[in-house]
């Protein structure tokens, strides 16, 4: 192997890890995206249905199925292809671990205090996360996508009641599910393109 | 003059591990079995003279019942590999 071989090896094995990491980013954005807005469109139905606001406490099964799925995937995919994990997929996590952990939070006093904005508070954690992700890779429909989120977080003020669970559920398909996909086809497009 | 290259590392199969291993925090033995497209017997003694120069250490962990190997490039062996680049790039007058 002469000098130029090495880099050249360098180059590669580098550039291929680093589009392994890129596809691995959409999986947990669309699992995340998906669940939320089934489990968003889940609440608004059973509250609009029977006025029970005890619905609020299907919201915790967007950790549970996701956390879950988001296992199984990745359990199935490291028995194929072995596991590994980048310096920036591991801080990248560790911040919506904190999110998820906050957004949890704030369903405290959405239960107690009356006209408390939960569905404001969650999107704009959520929008503020898919951003910050974004600038961490420095992946552009990422960052508009979440500032989107963010500009669309406001409207929640003004939109009172069950109604704001729909705007809800169309912001984590902007946010999330959206550049989930844009990311998943980008990587698959550039791994089409090397091959 | 032009420095030595790191005989270690000047190595096809232990270069592309290093390689792999500067872009991530920690990797598997499958995985880099899948990446190197190298055979389990010739990836595992190579790993070992990587960990023996201290250029990265093996993590013997189970995942359930079975056995996993987990991979992470020291501070030894970044500065190691920034240095063979570097060496390269003077050859090659980058």
């Amino acid at each position: 192997m002469n000098e130029k071989e090495s880099l050249e090896l360098i180059t590669r094995m580098i550039d291929n890890t680093r589009k392994g990491i890129e596809k691995n980013a959409a999986l947990p954005m669309l699992i995340f995206g998906y669940t939320s807005i089934v489990t968003t469109l889940a609440v608004w139905l059973a509250i609009t249905k029977t006025g029970n606001y005890m619905f609020h406490l299907l919201w915790i099964a967007i950790p549970v199925i996701g956390w879950l799925v988001y296992g199984l995937i990745g359990n199935f995919r490291s028995r194929r292809e072995g596991a590994s994990q980048s310096h920036m997929g591991s801080l990248i996590g560790r911040i919506w671990i904190f999110l998820a952990g906050v957004m949890m939070l704030c369903m405290v006093p959405a239960f107690l205090i009356r006209g408390f904005p939960a569905s404001f508070v969650m999107m704009l954690l959520a929008a503020i996360g898919v951003s910050c992700s974004g600038l961490l890779v420095r992946y552009a429909p990422l960052i508009i996508c979440g500032l989107l989120g963010i500009l669309t977080s406001f409207v929640q003020l003004w939109v009172t009641g069950i109604t704001s669970m729909i705007v809800l559920a169309a912001g984590f398909a902007v946010m999330m599910v959206l550049p989930g996909h844009i990311l998943h086809y980008a990587a698959n497009k550039k791994q089409k393109n090397n091959a | 003059m032009l420095n030595q290259l790191d005989p270690l590392l000047h190595s096809e199969l232990r270069l592309a591990v290093m390689s792999v291993l500067i872009a991530l925090e920690e990797a598997d033995f499958l995985y880099l079995q899948e990446k190197t497209g190298a055979s389990s017997g010739n990836l595992s003694i190579q790993l070992d003279k990587l960990q023996h120069a201290g250029y990265i250490e093996i993590e013997k962990t189970y995942k359930g019942r079975k056995p996993r190997t987990v991979c992470r490039i020291t501070q030894k062996g970044v500065e190691a590999f920034r240095n063979y680049v570097d060496v390269i790039k003077g050859y090659l007058d980058v």
